[in-house]
């Protein structure tokens, strides 16, 4: 095995990495602030791409791929905030199970309306002329799209970053993680909170969606195989914290990768070797809050 | 702190513990619906939805004959990711029964085409099927798309004695350990398939190879076949590396670069549709086909949604009926389907017209429509097919049609990459002799 070889496989786990980390880290603040494990995540990353499809195709060209990042996120966050509204927010006082099935219940309601508004068919969401195409490294060629990824991750986890610790939003998003409980008493509208953050979950798995898309084929079931990739980068990372989401999806990605190459029937099975690992030394994963 | 966070921790790792349980039970249902999509049949191509497909009602134009109809039932995927297939299945169907009543009908009855969806789910199937042959009593059954659903739908047809041909899912098994007297089959086996890959690429240049295929029952057969025939007809060839992807895999970027970084020269793929698109775009973006030589499943659905993203010249493709195949009978159905569904017929349509032809001219022939005339009269029986002149072989019923190896090139006309020559490796070359087949079948 060249020394090549290893680092082109390196790059390709961290384009995987950093998919899994726009989605995961949605997933982790909602489940950090509002204490729901949402499995319908996966189906906002999967309307996120499919309204990308129909938006980039309506306008066209480099405009509608720009287009599509920054307005289809929005409609998702805001379609976000509706499913909080009237699914989730009656349901935070009880049973955590009603909760689960409300989120399941969703996962199958929006599978299947998407796949009454697109078919069964599976679309493509194309890059920009500039993003098209190979670059040329460790003597092979390596896609431009996915080193943009790389970037776009890096540049979204620095933005999270400031948004959590400068902002006041992210102050009280830390907080609610933290205790929520006392949130309410400090005189947080904690049900605004709520919604806010749900619908910024919604938004960061849209937009994973839509920029996973151009590599790949959007279609339907695309929502059950990342959210339980993003399940395995949050349980690892520990829910709620965003730098666990980062090491979890850093972990994820190159773990498959290198497990493709040197044991490749089980490359799946090492990631959530390492999963259990992580929970066998931490409970609360990596970075996750340890019981108080 | 308080208990009540306490038991609420403790209350939320369960429901975590509950969410993955969740997440395997759906991940679960859904791998069936593909994992039983064999061979070959897979999620769908194509930017259009199934919806926008023209309606395949019988022709108002058509003059159908007087009398009591007989009836073909097709069970197929009409919904789920094999949902084009079956589309295909049945706008081909359709026409042929169009065809059929154009020309008098059959035995001078009419000819009607009752279509059931199978959602690509073997109960289903077999409740469908059930339900054509007791209500609707149907004299011919058609269909599915995938092998699994074949399987349950063949015991079935033995139990009422209903002629069954299938002409999409293709698993050895049908004509094997499965095998009754009132089946036959228009496809070429996944043996068949694989078997002359092996033949085909042999004595090429390339001694080093690899292969890439989705890990389930269908892709590691036709996997194991293809090494077991290569490496016995050339003994210097040799296995680097193998990797198996999961069905649908959206990111096969690690795969295809574990491929390239094994030193292999040449690479054979049994992926098919989505799965081959996305591999196809993810390895141009790789430099994987300046580097190595590849051969997959490029069947005409996937041909037409990759259209002109990824050079393909000279990429060495198999399929089981491309439309370029060239036949006066091919060259009029192409032209018609243009016409009736403004698409090229895909593979799986050119099949399902073959099926219900070979069905019309055995009942023509034994001037009888029941299965026992189909079961006595089918073995031996020679027919035209739109990929030419054929029989059906005595000891299976598996129609002596070939699989169809090509180099690619693209063509101005169709505005997609098409098969530069229709020569099949010839089916006696590359299926069970008499003696295996009745080995496997422990007679």
């Amino acid at each position: 095995m060249s020394f090549d070889v290893l680092m082109l496989q390196l790059m390709t786990g961290l384009s995987r990495a950093a998919v899994l980390f726009i989605v995961a880290a949605g997933l982790s603040l909602v489940f950090g602030a509002l204490r729901i494990v949402n499995i319908a995540h996966g189906s906002f990353y999967m309307i996120g791409a499919f309204v990308a499809v129909t938006l980039s195709v309506m306008i066209g060209g480099t405009t509608g791929f720009v287009a599509a990042i920054v307005a289809v996120p929005l409609l998702v966050a805001a379609l976000g905030a509706v499913v909080e509204r009237i699914a989730l927010r009656p349901l935070y006082e009880k049973e955590h199970l009603l909760q689960l099935l409300a989120t399941f219940a969703l996962l199958l309601v929006f599978h299947d309306l998407v796949r009454a508004v697109w078919g069964e068919r599976p679309h493509r969401l194309t890059a920009p002329e500039l993003l098209r195409g190979s670059v040329d490294m460790f003597g092979a060629v390596f896609p431009r799209y996915n080193l943009f990824l790389i970037g776009a991750a890096v540049v979204l986890a620095i933005a999270l970053w400031a948004l959590m610790t400068r902002t006041g939003f992210g102050r009280d998003i830390r907080a609610a993680v933290s205790d929520p409980e006392m949130l309410g008493m400090v005189g947080v509208n904690v049900p605004r909170l709520f919604t806010g953050v749900f619908a910024f979950g919604a938004g960061l798995a849209a937009l994973g969606g839509i920029l996973a898309s151009p590599r790949t084929t959007v279609l339907l079931g695309m929502d059950v195989d990342i959210i339980i990739q993003a399940f395995a980068v949050v349980i690892i990372g520990g829910l709620g914290s965003l730098v666990g989401t980062a090491v979890g999806a850093l972990l994820v990605g190159i773990t498959f990768a290198m497990g493709i190459m040197f044991v490749p029937q089980a490359a799946m099975a090492m990631v959530f070797v390492v999963m259990v690992a992580v929970l066998v030394w931490r409970p609360y994963g990596l970075f996750g809050i340890p019981e108080r | 702190m308080g208990t009540t966070h306490d038991v609420r921790k403790r209350r939320l790792s369960w429901v975590a513990l509950l969410a993955a349980l969740a997440l395997v039970l759906a991940a679960c249902n859904d791998e069936p619906l593909v994992d039983v999509a064999d061979n070959d049949e897979p999620d769908d191509p194509d930017v259009e939805e199934v919806e926008d497909v023209d309606d395949p009602e019988p022709d108002p134009d058509v003059d159908v004959p007087e009398g009591e109809p007989l009836k073909i039932g097709l069970v197929t995927a009409l919904s789920g990711a094999i949902a084009l297939f079956g589309v295909a299945n049945q706008n081909a169907a359709q026409m042929a029964v169009d065809e059929l009543n154009e020309a008098g009908g059959v035995l001078g009855r009419p000819v009607e085409l009752i279509v059931r969806d199978s959602q690509a789910r073997p109960e289903e199937g077999v409740a469908q099927t059930r339900d054509l042959i007791l209500d609707e009593e149907i004299d011919m059954l058609l269909g599915p798309v995938s092998s699994g659903v074949a399987l349950a739908m063949t015991e079935v047809a033995q139990e009422r004695e209903v002629p069954f041909i299938v002409h999409t899912s293709n698993t050895e098994a049908l004509m094997n350990e499965e095998w009754h007297e009132f089946f036959a089959s228009v496809v070429p086996n996944t043996g068949m398939e694989a078997r002359a890959q092996g033949v085909d690429l042999a004595d090429s240049e390339f001694t080093e190879w690899a292969t890439i295929a989705p890990d389930y029952e269908f892709g590691q057969r036709q996997t194991a076949t293809f090494v077991e025939t290569i490496t016995e007809m050339n003994p210097d060839v040799e296995i680097v590396e193998q990797q198996w992807p999961e069905l649908g895999e959206a990111d096969l970027d690690p795969f295809i670069t574990a491929l390239l970084g094994s030193g292999a020269e040449a690479i054979y793929s049994p992926l098919f549709a989505t799965d081959l698109i996305t591999f196809t775009r993810q390895a141009h973006d790789l430099g994987f086909f300046d580097r190595v030589y590849f051969t997959a499943l490029y069947e005409t659905d996937a041909l037409q949604e990759l259209s002109d993203d990824v050079d393909l010249e000279g990429v060495r493709a198999y399929s089981r009926c491309p439309f370029t195949i060239d036949t006066p009978q091919m060259d009029d159905f192409v032209e018609r389907y243009i016409d009736r569904y403004d698409s090229v017929p895909s593979d799986w349509a050119c099949m399902a017209h073959d099926a219900v032809m070979l069905w019309a001219q055995v009942v023509e022939e034994a001037g009888d429509a029941s299965g026992r005339a189909f079961a006595d009269t089918v073995g031996g029986f020679e027919f035209t097919s739109l990929r030419g002149d054929t029989y059906i072989r005595d000891v299976d019923h598996q129609a002596a049609i070939g699989s169809y190896i090509s180099e690619l090139t693209w063509s101005d006309e169709f505005d997609m990459y098409i098969y530069e020559t229709a020569e099949p490796v010839p089916a006696e070359d590359i299926w069970m002799s008499e003696e295996e087949v009745l080995e496997a079948r422990g007679e």
